[in-house]
């Protein structure tokens, strides 16, 4: 039988390829917006504000008449980049940790676990909270908030994924020749459990936006004059009757793009475990 | 009349056909078994008779069932005992419970709870397990409750399908002999399913081969086993009788590994406030391996053979005891084993699918060990690493491919050719046919022979198949609740045993 690349697999898989189209076109206006937007989003233009939509504004423009679609764009940028680092930091640290703590047992194992239960037993948003109100509120430290409740997440992945493998016999004969425990962590462990830790990213980075969302939303993530999916939903707030355009628009930029990853990571979990696809539970695409 | 009569029966998947124009046909009493290896479609043929093939599955041919219109075929006349008895009894329900479902659905009319009794009692288990559930009771004791349910209905069939695969060797003796009997009195017939051809020449009249979905012989069992007319049968049944191969040229050697008050304890897990608990693994443990010399290792499972296999190949560590290993010696208070002894010693592990990491290529896998030399030149790794492939058969264009596009028994040869890279004085080698078909079982066995021919390896051989054992080695050991409990020269062994389990084990022997 003829192996397919994985990613050719997951292209058959629908939920994937929605996601994927979704998550592709959002990245896509990140990027433009680095060098391009319809309008400067730094010029107030009083006169035009609340603009409907029209030729010139297509989604028209805000309450200081900046260009919506601009500001639209610059925001997803944004939300995508507290989003994509504060994942980098969950797994730069979760992973080894985790990897870590599945390699040697005992007692460094039992301090991990210990670690990540005494981060979960917070909720999410109320240590992003304390951890704004302590550095002051910004876009920095909305990452780093975020980042440091990505880390048990990734770490309990990382371990699971590699405790079961540490049972394998390849291991008991990379331990025959002489390998390290760092050496099989990163020679056998870490390439096997990495469609796992991937599909994982994909969902953190749905949450991160929702996060972050949610912290600008209160003010305690990105700042003015700077903008942000949250931020654009905060300052619609005060106008929402008079102009609900106004929240709408970031409103479901935000579930669309948080629908986008999730449908991505989902189809990537169906694709890449092999768990799933020998209970034959999977093959929504037939 | 025939109870079943299944006339060309090809099964096939889209256009892929599994099982090739099969005929059997059983009488009421006949017992007959489907021989085959993994991938044979022996266990499609059976579902086919009790309509349980999976709706994928497209059918020619014709199944002649001798029931009367309209009533269940399933259960009421032909039962069915599945290959893995964990999965096939419902764990959240009492296991008399579950005998009474059956009886419930099929003899509406009769007084249960007497005649769960009964069929416990048939079974040979006490009264008391119809309480149980079915994590509470062993293998062979779920497998008999597989039975009683097959049994409720009184059917006049009853297909057994691998039923003692997943068991040890005295309970697969045990089974089979009880198979047989619960036969003999309801005047059963049976459709027995094995890969094991000496399960199969125990209990059955008439045997059918499978190769590859086809039925390459089929004959009585004397017939069969006494002239075997395909060249398929015959590889089958030289399998099952491995040659008996000894050193010729080469002489057995000094002292190599030597064992000495070897013991290990595990801690069962528990509260941290209660009474620790622990299970003795291995207690005080001495052996001896020569140069060259093949050491069997025997012993019903749960014996330790394995903890002890692994302590040897320094995968995990004594509690008590040094063992001394090629002027090296180490253990408890003795520190760790060294570097240097570890390139001297290498393992080829049971399951040929497990030993290689599936994102690695077989270059990567086969140079592994060398970082055990770092000394090495490139060439001189190269050289290696191809020496060994030629060593054990393959060639060194097959590197650059990844496991899965290996066969069982491939893997294994690549399996035997990673131990080879070191050029250790000892190998490990852990139950290494018993995941193999049989019929390539015999060129394995034929390879390790060589190899100790040839280079003067020493083995430690740890296996269930006595009949293996008794082929490929010198000496034995039997295990036994974590202790040595008999060793010396293989015949005399296995012609005089003296400890009880030995006498088990050799009692439960299903030859051929």
């Amino acid at each position: 039988m003829a192996e397919q690349s994985t990613f050719v697999r997951a292209l058959h898989h629908p939920s994937f390829r929605l996601g994927l189209l979704g998550s592709a076109l959002f990245v896509l206006l990140a990027l433009i917006s680095l060098v391009w937007t319809p309008h400067p989003t730094d010029i107030v233009d009083i006169p035009n504000r609340f603009a409907n939509v029209n030729a010139n504004n297509w989604l028209g423009t805000d309450y200081l008449g900046r260009d919506q679609l601009s500001l639209l764009m610059v925001g997803i940028a944004s939300s995508l980049k507290v989003a994509l680092l504060a994942v980098a930091i969950g797994a730069l640290i979760g992973v080894p940790l985790g990897l870590m703590a599945a390699a040697q047992r005992g007692w460094l194992e039992a301090v991990i676990l210990r670690f990540n239960d005494f981060i979960f037993a917070f909720p999410a948003i109320i240590s992003a909270i304390i951890i704004t109100t302590l550095f002051g509120p910004s876009a920095i430290n909305a990452m780093v908030a975020i980042g440091i409740f990505n880390i048990p997440v990734f770490a309990r992945v990382a371990r699971g994924g590699a405790l079961s493998l540490w049972t394998l016999e390849y291991v008991d004969a990379a331990k025959l020749s002489g390998l390290s425990n760092a050496q099989i962590s990163l020679r056998h462990i870490m390439p096997n459990v990495a469609s796992l830790l991937i599909v994982q990213a994909t969902i953190q980075l749905s949450l991160g936006v929702l996060a972050e969302a949610g912290l600008s939303y209160i003010g305690l993530g990105t700042q003015p004059p700077d903008t942000s999916l949250g931020l654009m939903l905060k300052e619609a707030q005060s106008f929402f009757f008079g102009f609900p355009m106004q929240a709408i628009i970031p409103g479901m930029a935000i579930v669309l793009f948080v629908i986008s990853f999730n449908l991505l990571g989902d189809g990537l979990r169906d694709t890449l475990d092999p768990k799933l696809t020998k209970a034959g539970g999977v093959d929504v695409a037939g | 009349m025939s109870l079943v009569e299944v006339k060309d029966l090809s099964i096939g998947f889209g256009d892929h056909t599994v099982v090739h124009q099969m005929s059997l046909s059983i009488t009421p009493g006949q017992r007959v078994g489907v021989v085959g290896e993994s991938g044979s479609g022996k266990s499609l043929t059976a579902l086919s008779i009790i309509d349980l093939l999976p709706e994928s599955a497209n059918t020619t041919g014709e199944i002649i069932r001798n029931v009367p219109a309209g009533e269940s075929l399933r259960g009421k006349h032909i039962g069915m005992v599945f290959q893995e008895p964990m999965t096939a009894l419902n764990p959240l329900m009492r296991v008399g419970d579950q005998i009474r479902e059956a009886l419930e659905l099929h003899l509406p009319d009769i007084d249960f709870t007497a005649r769960v009794s009964e069929l416990i009692a048939e079974v040979d288990l006490p009264a008391s397990v119809a309480k149980r559930y079915p994590h509470e009771l062993s293998g062979g004791q779920r497998q008999r409750i597989g039975l009683a349910i097959a049994l409720a209905g009184e059917p006049e069939l009853l297909i057994a399908d691998e039923p003692t695969s997943a068991l040890d060797m005295i309970t697969q003796a045990q089974i089979v002999a009880l198979i047989k009997r619960v036969c003999d009195t309801h005047n059963m017939a049976l459709l027995f399913i094995s890969h094991d051809l000496g399960a199969v020449a125990a209990l059955c009249e008439h045997v059918h081969v499978l190769e590859k979905g086809k039925c390459v012989e089929s004959g009585s069992i004397e017939t069969v086993l006494k002239a075997p007319q395909e060249a398929y049968t015959q590889r089958l049944i030289a399998a099952a009788r491995p040659t008996r191969r000894r050193l010729k040229t080469r002489e057995i050697g000094a002292p190599l590994l030597e064992l000495d008050g070897i013991s290990k304890r595990f801690k069962l897990p528990g509260p941290f406030w209660a009474q620790k608990a622990y299970v003795q693994a291995l207690n005080d443990i001495s052996l001896t391996i020569r140069e060259s010399e093949c050491v069997g290792l025997v012993g019903p499972s749960g014996c330790g053979k394995t903890t002890l296999s692994r302590i040897i190949a320094g995968l995990q560590t004594a509690q008590r005891g040094t063992i001394a290993f090629d002027q090296h010696t180490y253990g408890r208070k003795l520190g760790e084993m060294p570097h240097a002894a570890r390139r001297e010693l290498s393992m080829v592990f049971q399951d040929p699918f497990g030993s290689f990491d599936p994102r690695l290529n077989m270059a990567q896998s086969l140079y592994e060990p060398l970082y055990l030399m770092p000394e090495l030149g490139h060439a001189e790794r190269q050289e290696r690493v191809h020496m060994a492939l030629e060593r054990v058969g393959l060639t060194p264009d097959m590197l650059g491919r990844h496991p899965h596009a290996f066969s069982g028994g491939q893997r294994q040869r690549l399996a035997i050719a990673r131990a080879l890279v070191l050029r250790p004085k000892l190998v490990v080698l852990d139950e290494p046919v018993s995941a193999l078909d049989v019929s390539i079982r015999g060129d394995v066995l034929e390879l390790l022979a060589d190899l100790r021919e040839n280079f003067g390896i020493a083995y430690l051989f740890v296996s269930h198949d006595l009949d293996v054992v008794r082929a490929v080695a010198d000496r034995v050991l039997v295990m036994d609740k974590g202790e040595i409990v008999e060793q010396g020269d293989v015949d005399t062994v296995f012609d005089a045993p003296k400890a009880r389990i030995t006498q088990q084990l050799l009692g439960a022997r299903l030859g051929v």
